[in-house]
């Protein structure tokens, strides 16, 4: 208990400390298209969150292009981000070095 | 499964996180819009907001315009993360407000009122249910922040449960005093925030306040601040 203790507050001194150095960062722009900034509260809600069905529709939520690990159905049409099978041979790939 | 993190585990990775990153230069504001071209008023950071893995929770950061009046964010606040929870349908209730200084510091806790974010009200019990086995995985730039941010509402779980009972008699008692039904009062713009709660970050990890202990404040609502 007394050892967490010490273990806190030497966290708290290095932190406190640290944050001293961190840069202040800049204060918000108004934004590029005005209409939202000249009256933001002429929206219903102006603080509303983004209206998404699921995490996958979020792409800033991490890597867009990872998605979730899955099996493949043969049709990767639905599937922006897949990559494109090859045989490994230079022919498929134009910018392959020469083998001597 | 979720698992119960003690209060000071909590605040011991909130503080190691928020160190590691002090010790780059950066603040936790970095992670939102660190990497960004602009940072404007409004927008989101993350654009579309981040869900956690198990979808339950989502959140985003953004800044109000410092010179309007509607509604303004209070002094020394550089921006705000809204945090809020998720059905299963997707619907969203406002947990709270998060307000951080320009060095990434938080400043206070707040709740707000439904026309501020459109939320899905919910009942402080309900709410606040669980809040100790909070879980906010995600991956790519912003996991570490949104880890930091579970570890402070397990660390302040107490805090936020107490706030948002108190928003909700403060919410039963203004329309009680404007003979007001509860939509009504949800949507009165002269209220943007029912109850918000000042914190001393880092140093409550020490102090470690026992909310229970702290007096009650009168059920009214706080003047128009902030969202």
């Amino acid at each position: 208990m007394k050892n967490s203790r010490k273990h806190l507050s030497s966290l708290v001194s290095a932190l406190a400390m640290s944050l001293l150095t961190v840069p202040v960062t800049p204060l918000a722009l108004a934004a590029d298209a005005p209409a939202k900034t000249a009256a933001p509260c002429a929206a219903a809600n102006p603080c509303a969150a983004t209206k998404r069905r699921s995490r996958s529709d979020n792409p800033c939520a991490g890597n867009p292009c990872a998605g979730s690990r899955k099996r493949s159905t043969g049709d990767e049409s639905n599937n922006p981000c897949a990559g494109k099978p090859r045989r490994r041979n230079s022919g498929d790939n134009p910018c392959a070095g020469k083998t001597r | 499964m979720a698992t119960i993190i003690s209060r000071e585990n909590a605040a011991s990775a909130a503080l190691g996180r928020q160190l590691r990153l002090a010790r780059q230069g950066r603040s936790l504001l970095y992670p939102f819009i660190g990497r960004s071209r602009r940072f404007e008023i409004w927008q989101h950071y993350p654009r579309h907001d981040a869900i956690n893995d198990s979808g339950r929770w989502q959140f985003y950061f953004h800044a109000h315009d410092p010179g309007a009046s509607d509604p303004a964010p209070p002094n020394q606040e550089h921006g705000h993360i809204h945090l809020f929870r998720r059905d299963a349908q997707g619907r969203l209730s406002h947990l709270t407000g998060l307000s951080l200084d320009s060095r990434g510091i938080p400043l206070r806790w707040f709740a707000s009122n439904q026309w501020v974010t459109g939320e899905r009200w919910m009942e402080a019990a309900p709410l606040t249910r669980n809040l100790q086995t909070i879980e906010l995985n995600l991956r790519g730039p912003l996991a570490g922040a949104a880890l930091w941010l579970a570890d402070m509402v397990r660390f302040y779980a107490e805090d936020l449960r107490q706030m948002l009972q108190e928003r909700d008699e403060a919410l039963a008692h203004y329309c009680t005093r404007h003979r007001l039904n509860r939509q009504q009062a949800w949507a009165d713009r002269r209220v943007a925030v029912w109850r918000s709660k000042s914190i001393h970050w880092p140093q409550d990890a020490l102090l470690r306040p026992d909310p229970a202990s702290h007096s009650p404040s009168s059920p009214s609502p706080q003047p128009r601040s902030s969202s």
